[in-house]
């Protein structure tokens, strides 16, 4: 019976983590600009973080190994270290973003100053990173950030014509009238999944299974997870690309920023819907910030062979915790002297997209790799999904920077 | 260790050293090797810290990270070596070997701190 609660809570807990900031603004963005018709990425992105996810995962769960010990052994100490720092880079820009975005939910709960309000996320943060074990933090924030649900029931109750929504479901091509219409289309496409598979998911949650004590006995739960918590996860996705559909592509508005986002919810839920959707943003980014932060710290602590783990306590892993200290400092430094958290997270997800292959190369070797994993190694249907993706986050790394100057950052 | 065939690249590089006490005490970032001419070549310690594997980095890259995070390594002989698996487990602890002093440092301080240790 506690296993069954253990995985119940454990699914809550991917769903109310599967959205953040990032997501969050090319997901309302995509809808306001291309209506449903990029729905389908939705599901090419979850597929692409289910995949890597579970290979990371079930690696961790086998051999007690987590993402940065295999790139360092599998890709050496040059190509190893050009990952570590793509991956930090990308970690503290979102990292630097949560804050942001968190202190815009605090200003626009209580009004205020905006830079006080960055002090007291960031107080927030590194006190719960500091006195709540794993366990706790992946739980509160998780759960607390289930309030993003709401999004789904206003997509909902804005009585979407669903059969749009299933033709967005599948691949399409919308009208696009120019040339740099279809730059700006792709650039969403790429963004947009990368958005979903931002690389310090894999890195956390492998690592949380290794403090959490996987075992090969646990590739059960570790597939379950992230099998049914990314599907419902991905329902939250879905809902903010049919939430700016339906209420800001009419109004010609990006909404880019919590305050623009939350009206969906407020549109059809009114005050309950804008005090919940906001908590829920306010958990959702708090949890991604605590976990890129914590991805940062790992991917360092994991490559130079430093202690690491919460469950160690901080006189455990000092270096360890030293990281995640500074990544959190270094984030609302940035934050605070003035630089537009919207701005970093969309460089943060071009720029995760490019090292996205660096990292998911190594560790879909060792899933193949028989002589490492034993009967647990990959499966075909793993082995074609993991080479899919490699193969087209490869093609999207390569046109991520160049689409990014194109559309001077998909505004056209 | 008994002698035996070890390849390098495989089994040894990059890999994670633990202690007796299955402590991380690092990564093998290089080893020393001793041997002569139309002999087998024999590993006589394994080294780890920044000076050892700046050394393996490209010459400009090197220079910024011993300027930055120092030279300091650490040789462990091999006869310190318990076994070789997915890690390297040695016959001593970390503090015995006198590896992760920045760690027993930095430690000290946190343990000052509520909920530090």
């Amino acid at each position: 019976m506690n296993k069954i609660l253990e995985i119940f809570l454990s699914i809550l807990t991917a769903v109310g983590g599967f959205v953040e900031i990032g997501e969050m603004t090319f997901a309302q963005d995509a809808g306001s600009k291309f209506g449903f018709s990029l729905l389908w990425v939705v599901i090419l992105g979850t597929v692409g973080i289910m995949v890597f996810g579970e290979m990371s995962g079930r690696i961790a769960a086998v051999t007690e190994q987590p993402v940065f010990h295999i790139v360092r052994i599998r890709s050496g100490i040059r190509l190893g270290l050009l990952a570590l720092f793509g991956s930090i880079m990308v970690n503290l820009m979102t990292c630097t973003a949560e804050i942001g975005g968190m202190a815009m939910i605090l200003k626009l709960l209580w009004g205020g100053s905006y830079r006080l309000f960055i002090i007291v996320a960031f107080i927030f943060i590194v006190l719960s990173s500091w006195f709540l074990p794993f366990k706790w933090i992946e739980r509160l924030f998780g759960l607390m950030g289930l309030m993003m649900g709401l999004y789904v029931v206003s997509a909902v109750l804005m009585k979407p014509d669903w059969n749009k929504v299933a033709a967005g479901l599948v691949p399409n091509i919308p009208h696009l009238k120019n040339t740099q219409e279809i730059f700006v289309w792709l650039f969403f496409i790429i963004s947009f999944m990368s958005s979903i598979m931002l690389p310090y998911e894999t890195y956390f949650y492998a690592s949380g299974g290794i403090e959490d004590r996987w075992k090969p006995a646990d590739i059960t739960v570790n597939r379950t997870i992230i099998l049914i918590g990314f599907t419902l996860g991905a329902f939250v996705s879905a809902a903010l690309v049919m939430n700016g559909a339906e209420l800001f592509q009419a109004l010609k508005i990006d909404p880019q920023l919590p305050g623009t986002s939350v009206m969906a919810a407020s549109q059809t839920l009114k005050q309950f819907g804008l005090i919940g959707a906001l908590l829920g943003m306010f958990f959702a980014f708090a949890g991604a910030c605590i976990e890129t932060c914590f991805a940062g710290a790992y991917s360092i602590a994991q490559f130079f062979g430093w202690p690491w783990g919460k469950y160690r306590k901080p006189a455990g892993a000092p270096r360890f915790t030293i990281a995640w200290l500074v990544i959190f400092t270094l984030g609302m430094l940035i934050v605070i002297i003035g630089i537009d958290p919207i701005q970093i997270v969309e460089y943060a997800i071009v720029f995760s997209v490019i090292i996205l292959p660096l990292s998911y190369f190594p560790v879909l070797m060792v899933a193949k790799d028989r002589q490492y994993m034993g009967g647990f190694a990959n499966g075909k249907l793993s082995n074609i999904l993991g080479w899919f993706y490699l193969i087209l986050l490869t093609i999207a790394g390569v046109a991520a920077i160049p689409l990014l100057i194109l559309t001077h950052g998909g505004k056209g | 260790m008994k002698d035996q065939e070890i390849r390098l690249k495989a089994q040894i590089l990059d890999r994670e050293v633990i202690d007796s006490e299955f402590f991380p005490c690092g990564k093998i970032d290089d080893v020393e090797l001793e041997g002569e001419p139309g002999k087998p070549m024999k590993i006589s310690a394994i080294v780890l810290g920044c000076g050892a594997y700046s050394k393996r980095l490209p010459a400009s890259l090197r220079l910024l990270a011993e300027r930055t995070i120092g030279t300091q390594e650490t040789s462990i002989p091999w006869q310190q070596i318990k076994g070789i698996g997915s890690h390297i487990q040695l016959r001593s602890s970390v503090f015995d070997l006198k590896l992760n002093i920045p760690d027993l440092e930095i430690a000290a301080k946190f343990r000052k701190l509520p909920k530090g240790s």
